[in-house]
């Protein structure tokens, strides 16, 4: 759970630019960047110009500034632990940037020393630059994916900047990176996107809602050999593999189910519920850190859960401005743990829209289906992803529904459902779950 | 488990007289024992037996071995063999009232995996005995059963309370987990006292013991839950943060008519309701040999196994270690989440309806249980990441077995409908189900 924040500034010229100032009004809402040795750290800032002086908040520091020409210097004052110092810059166009010195933990975000570290001030550059300014009214974007990428990580070229609230119509490559048209792109669990959100910052959490998640071709693939996580030793050696089970499906949308396309005598009559899920969610992993698709943290990536399908929103905390939300690995079906290591892998058609909840930054991945709140656990064992799952999802009824220990305790002991969503990636992933209907009015 | 009882199934060899019996006696159904010179009345080799007779010619099987010999007046001669033919035992005996007893001599299984060249290891000296079946009562019978003690230790030198035979139905009550609303002593030791032990007419080493859940209804209309998250459940670091409220009131009112619980009102929680759904968190056999487990613990003989699913019209199928099998129950919840986090469900007693059935030789190696919707298989061990493995892999060979399916097909069909419930996380073992859905299943070609 790293809250290490790495430098975007490639990417802040492509902030909305509908808020250029005339003459020297600076008043507005604004994102900070500050940077010592490290990473930036970012901020949400307001400006009040009255005259020559300034007044303002920085995340949750204080601004006394004053304007002069082009000239910006800003006196910052801590509250609840925010950086304080001083800032001295010029106005660039629609950017304020220069130096100063700082000291604090950071804004007080993730127990980490930030900038100023260990409350000792220290040097700094920073960077102002307008908050985005969202479009009169969500828009809806369709959007054709020819970057399949298989890395998670903050260094990959966003393919399209969408604002919270705008509605994307797309579609992913099965997790082998064949398209519905049999077109071969990138595989190896490779994602779309990534989309850069507009207005996220590290420390913020998006709300990804899948609008839609449906089949948009007639075949899958499954593998039939059973994963070694799953079974016993004695199992595996003792497995008899018959090569005329193939694992191709044909899929019929139109009736919700899947068939063997050549099955085997006793699997005749077999068929399986269709439930299209999206395997990978992800955003860019925190800090430096690269992943390949197939792997699972707190960034999200191959989650495996069967109920990441349409109608679910999943909760993804950021690690870097814009999040760089990536998708990808859609299964038809998919039993628990995923044991035969793939399920039944297929292209999908998926829309989607975010929604981003500012300044609300939790451990791993969550979700929220019709029935129930959610929270992912990856760990590097079955029991870590238990204890994670548990716990974050313990932490966030407690905050939402002011609960205390001993009662989130006794909700649990009471109605608390786990799913284990996989077994056989690079990482394992439990879900913890509670019904909403549990919790209904309790607020 | 008692692997080695059944290879050391043999045969027997001497001579002994049958006092008062004519050949035409022995027809019929028999319970065989074998005991060696290191077994113990809770060790011994059971097998079902059936004898034929034909003038002094005897013929018949003993478990998997056929059976041939004579009787002769009061003397009996048996010879044994395995199912390709060899020679495994020789037994002589007599009869005495209805059952024959004797010496022996049984060539021991080879061990499996042992190389086809191994020397034949020497023959054992063994005492057997014959006992007949105990007779079915012309139709099933329906008993009430007020218990009169209840046990906390699973074993197999637990006394029987009662003897029933398949088919029939027994009303009886639990007591909770700690037992209250027990008009009656306590056996044994420590928490989860049970409710038997059940003696099952006809079900040996071996068998599966069916037990079908009938009825399940809270007796009483509260019931007590803990309020701490258990190790287990939760990171350390959530552990060492949590600040519990040592007055926190977890005494539920228990409405089965309504089928809700109500928590009393907290600050957070003014009105927490939740569904009943009554479940016996311990259902158990006797353990193989001298194994002996307080009433908290869970293994392969079932015990504390803590399912959510236990319920009312569920059931369960339990390999058979003990003549009798020798069923308990007990530890009920009126509704539990997942893993029992907190330690406890809403442990309160109960009354319970359940019918038994026995299925000759097709013993499992764990627990396993039916629904309305699921086929699933416990994997109780001592760690998560086994029990998942043992989980799967029962319910694999279980499934295999019954719809005659090969190693691929079994994992496609996993890959696309398992389901895993993580059952028990705070016990001394780890439980874990693996289910399949039946309406899935009803799509295979037997």
């Amino acid at each position: 759970m790293s809250r290490h924040w790495i430098h975007v500034t490639a990417f802040s010229g492509l902030l909305a630019l509908s808020g250029l100032c005339f003459g020297a009004d600076l008043s507005g809402d604004w994102i900070a960047q500050i940077a010592s040795t490290g990473e930036p750290q970012y901020y949400r800032v307001s400006l009040h110009v009255d005259g020559s002086a300034m007044t303002g908040m920085l995340g949750r520091s204080k601004i006394e500034g004053a304007v002069a020409g082009s000239k910006v210097d800003l006196k910052l004052t801590a509250t609840e632990g925010g950086p304080a110092g001083t800032l001295n810059g010029t106005l660039t166009g629609d950017t304020i940037s220069g130096s100063g010195t700082v000291s604090g933990n950071g804004g007080g975000r993730g127990g980490r020393g930030g900038v100023g570290r260990g409350g000792v001030a220290g040097p700094v550059t920073f960077k102002l630059t307008r908050a985005p300014v969202p479009p009169a009214s969500p828009r809806t974007i369709n959007f054709e994916p020819t970057n399949f990428y298989a890395t998670y990580s903050a260094a990959v070229k966003p393919a399209l900047n969408i604002f919270p609230g705008d509605v994307v119509h797309t579609w992913t490559a099965d997790a082998g990176g064949v398209d519905a048209k049999g077109v071969q792109h990138r595989g190896g669990d490779s994602n779309i996107g990534p989309f850069y959100i507009e207005g996220a910052i590290p420390g913020d959490t998006i709300a990804v809602h899948l609008l839609k998640v449906r089949t948009n071709r007639s075949t899958a693939r499954q593998g039939t050999r059973i994963n070694a996580h799953t079974v016993t030793a004695a199992y595996l050696v003792s497995a008899e593999y018959d090569s005329a089970v193939t694992g191709e499906w044909t899929l019929l949308p139109e009736k919700g189910i899947a068939v063997p396309t050549h099955p085997s005598a006793h699997m005749k009559n077999y068929s399986v519920p269709l439930k299209p899920m999206l395997g990978c969610i992800s955003v860019a992993p925190a800090g430096d850190e690269q992943y390949r698709a197939g792997d699972l943290g707190p960034f999200g990536g191959n989650l495996d859960y069967n109920d990441n399908v349409e109608g679910t929103t999943v909760y993804l905390p950021v690690f870097h401005a814009g999040a760089l939300l990536g998708m990808g690995d859609g299964h038809a079906a998919m039993g628990d743990g995923e044991v035969t290591n793939s399920a039944l892998e297929t292209s999908m058609d998926v829309d989607f829209s975010v929604d981003l909840i500012k300044g609300e930054l939790s451990g791993q991945v969550r979700a929220e289906t019709k029935d129930y709140l959610i929270a992912f656990g990856i760990g590097g064992s079955v029991p870590d992803s238990i204890q994670i799952a548990t716990s974050q999802l313990a932490t966030w009824v407690k905050k939402d529904y002011k609960l205390s220990d001993s009662e989130v305790a006794i909700l649990f002991a009471s109605t608390l459902k786990y799913d284990i969503a996989e077994l056989v990636d690079s990482k394992y992933n439990v879900v913890a779950k509670v019904p909403k209907s549990v919790l209904a009015g309790m607020k | 488990m008692n692997k080695k009882l059944y290879a050391g199934i043999l045969a027997l060899i001497s001579a002994l007289a049958l006092p008062h019996v004519s050949a035409a006696d022995a027809s019929g159904d028999w319970v065989g024992q074998l005991t060696g010179p290191f077994d113990s009345e809770y060790t011994a080799q059971y097998n079902h037996v059936t004898l034929k007779t034909n003038g002094d010619r005897l013929s018949g099987s003993w478990g998997t071995y056929s059976l041939t010999g004579t009787v002769t007046g009061g003397k009996v001669t048996i010879s044994l063999a395995d199912p390709a033919g060899k020679p495994a035992a020789t037994l002589t005996g007599a009869m005495t009232e209805d059952s024959f007893a004797g010496t022996g001599s049984v060539i021991p299984a080879r061990r499996p995996g042992a190389s086809a060249t191994a020397p034949t290891p020497p023959p054992n000296a063994v005492t057997w005995k014959l006992t007949r079946v105990a007779a079915p009562p012309a139709k099933p019978r329906t008993f009430d059963y007020d218990p009169k003690f209840f046990y906390g230790t699973y074993s197999a030198a637990e006394a029987p309370a009662m003897h029933i035979f398949p088919g029939d139905t027994v009303n009886t009550r639990t007591v909770d987990t700690a037992g209250r609303d027990a008009n009656a002593p306590r056996h044994g030791t420590g928490g989860d006292v049970n409710t038997g032990p059940f003696y099952v007419e006809g079900a040996l080493p071996g068998d599966t013991l069916v037990v079908k859940l009938i009825k399940l209804r809270p007796n009483v209309p509260t019931a007590r839950q803990g309020s701490r998250f258990n190790q287990y459940a939760v990171t350390q670091a959530y552990a060492l943060a949590a600040k519990y409220d040592p007055n926190f009131n977890g005494q539920w009112m228990v409405d089965p008519d309504k089928g809700i619980a109500t928590l009393p009102a907290s600050p957070g929680l003014p009105h927490l309701t939740v569904p009943v759904k009554t479940m016996l968190g311990c259902i158990s056999v006797a353990p193989p040999g001298e194994e002996q487990y307080r009433g908290t613990d869970l293994g392969p003989y079932g015990g504390n196994l803590d399912y959510n699913d236990n319920v009312a019209g569920t059931t369960l199928y339990f390999p058979v270690f003990h003549p009798g099998a020798l069923l308990g129950m007990g530890d009920a919840h009126g509704a539990m989440g997942d893993g029992e986090v907190v330690g406890t469900g809403l442990e309160m007693p109960i009354d319970v309806t359940f019918t038994v059935d026995v299925m000759r030789g097709s013993a499992t190696s764990q627990v396993r249980a039916e629904t309305g919707d699921y086929l699933i298989s416990f994997g109780v061990s001592g760690s998560v990441p086994e029990s998942i493995q043992l989980a799967t892999t029962q319910l694999a060979e279980w499934i295999k077995k019954d719809y005659k399916l090969n190693d691929s097909e079994i994992a496609l069909l996993f890959g696309d409908v398992l389901k895993y419930d993580i059952t028990e996380l705070v016990d001394p073992r780890f439980n874990v189900a693996a289910k399949v859905p039946k309406s899935v299943l009803a799509t295979l070609n037997k």
